[in-house]
């Protein structure tokens, strides 16, 4: 059965808790972190997301059940969580020059709906 | 209760040959995962100076849900004539923090891919009964077979999945703006490094998200 999922304060760190269930499901060291696993929980459940202030009180709250239609997005894009070698502010301009320099940014053989499977050469 | 690290529901540790040879297919793995929105994970990130490479391994693996084992490479090396053990030995310790870790990692999840199916059975039969998928032997083939698993675990009726042949041809698009990429940054386009190659890929990815 789907629970909602509640982000709560736990001591000084933040927990994601099922409703109605004792323990928590997992501990987190920011509030941030307990969204994000709570959201994923709440999206498999097609439950609801009820983000906790820190002295208890609902800030906000997200539905994955109820709406019918919600609007479709791509993924948010994680980057990866320690730095390489190169500055990433460098890597972001190289790369955005790139795609400004090719045109590639809304390049329509991105968007499957203008033309899904456009003929290739598949060969690497 | 062990703390969940951040993003644990969303990474995915890549335990695959690092080679020359492998390349094209790793890189194509790291596309494929970030382009679904998750994070590609594996042993060459960089690591604090002085943490042992196992140390690091073990965790990488505590901190992702997802993990892909390729152990297509598990044969005798042609320089040194002896078997390859790390990609058998990384699945283990994979599947035993499944099996041994908190509540979160119980729940683990694992594509094991080889050149066929079975062919596995015969050099680490232990692990007998566990999906073994063949991922093929072009690029376009492993970005499906990594695709069609994780798209799994995505609701489509939220968030857009974009079709294995999408992915290829957003790849193919990204190869062809690389060697700009290199040539602007200085970096050896035979040599890349992987997280400033991931930094990169999320980086056009986000540029270029999926319509």
């Amino acid at each position: 059965m789907a629970k909602n999922q509640h982000v709560v304060p736990y001591g000084s760190e933040w927990a994601v808790r099922g409703e109605g269930n004792g323990r928590p499901t997992s501990i987190h060291r920011t509030q941030a972190e307990a969204i994000d696993a709570a959201r994923e929980i709440a999206r498999n459940q097609r439950s609801e997301l009820i983000i906790h202030r820190s002295d208890g009180r609902i800030r906000d709250r997200d539905s994955y059940g109820a709406d019918p239609l919600p609007p479709k997005s791509p993924r948010k894009v994680l980057f990866p969580p320690t730095p390489g070698v190169t500055d990433p502010d460098k890597i972001r301009t190289a790369v955005r020059e790139v795609l400004s320099e090719r045109g590639d940014k809304g390049n329509p053989r991105s968007d499957p709906r203008s033309d899904p499977f456009p003929p290739r050469d598949r060969r690497h | 209760m062990a703390k969940t690290p951040a993003n644990f529901l969303r990474n995915v540790f890549i335990n695959c040959p690092f080679d020359e040879t492998y390349t094209p297919f790793f890189n194509a793995i790291v596309f494929t995962v970030h382009d679904i929105g998750f994070r590609p994970r594996c042993a060459l990130e960089a690591s604090n100076a002085g943490q042992f490479r196992l140390d690091k391994i073990v965790d990488i693996i505590s901190e992702c849900k997802y993990s892909i084992h390729d152990l297509s490479h598990t044969a005798l090396d042609a320089a040194t004539g002896l078997p390859r053990f790390n990609m058998p030995f990384e699945l283990g310790l994979d599947l035993g923090c499944q099996r041994f870790g908190n509540s979160l990692q119980n729940g683990k999840i694992s594509l094991v891919l080889d050149i066929e199916a079975h062919r596995y059975e015969a050099f680490i039969s232990d692990v007998k009964g566990q999906d073994v998928t063949a991922r093929g032997n072009t690029v376009p083939e492993v970005i499906e077979v990594v695709r069609d698993w994780l798209r799994n675990e995505l609701d489509p009726r939220i968030v857009i999945i974009p079709s294995g042949e999408n992915i290829s041809n957003r790849y193919l698009d990204f190869q062809m703006a690389l060697p700009s990429i290199c040539t602007k940054l200085k970096w050896n386009p035979n040599k890349l490094k992987f997280a400033d190659f991931s930094f990169a890929v999320a980086t056009w990815i986000e540029a270029n998200p999926i319509v």
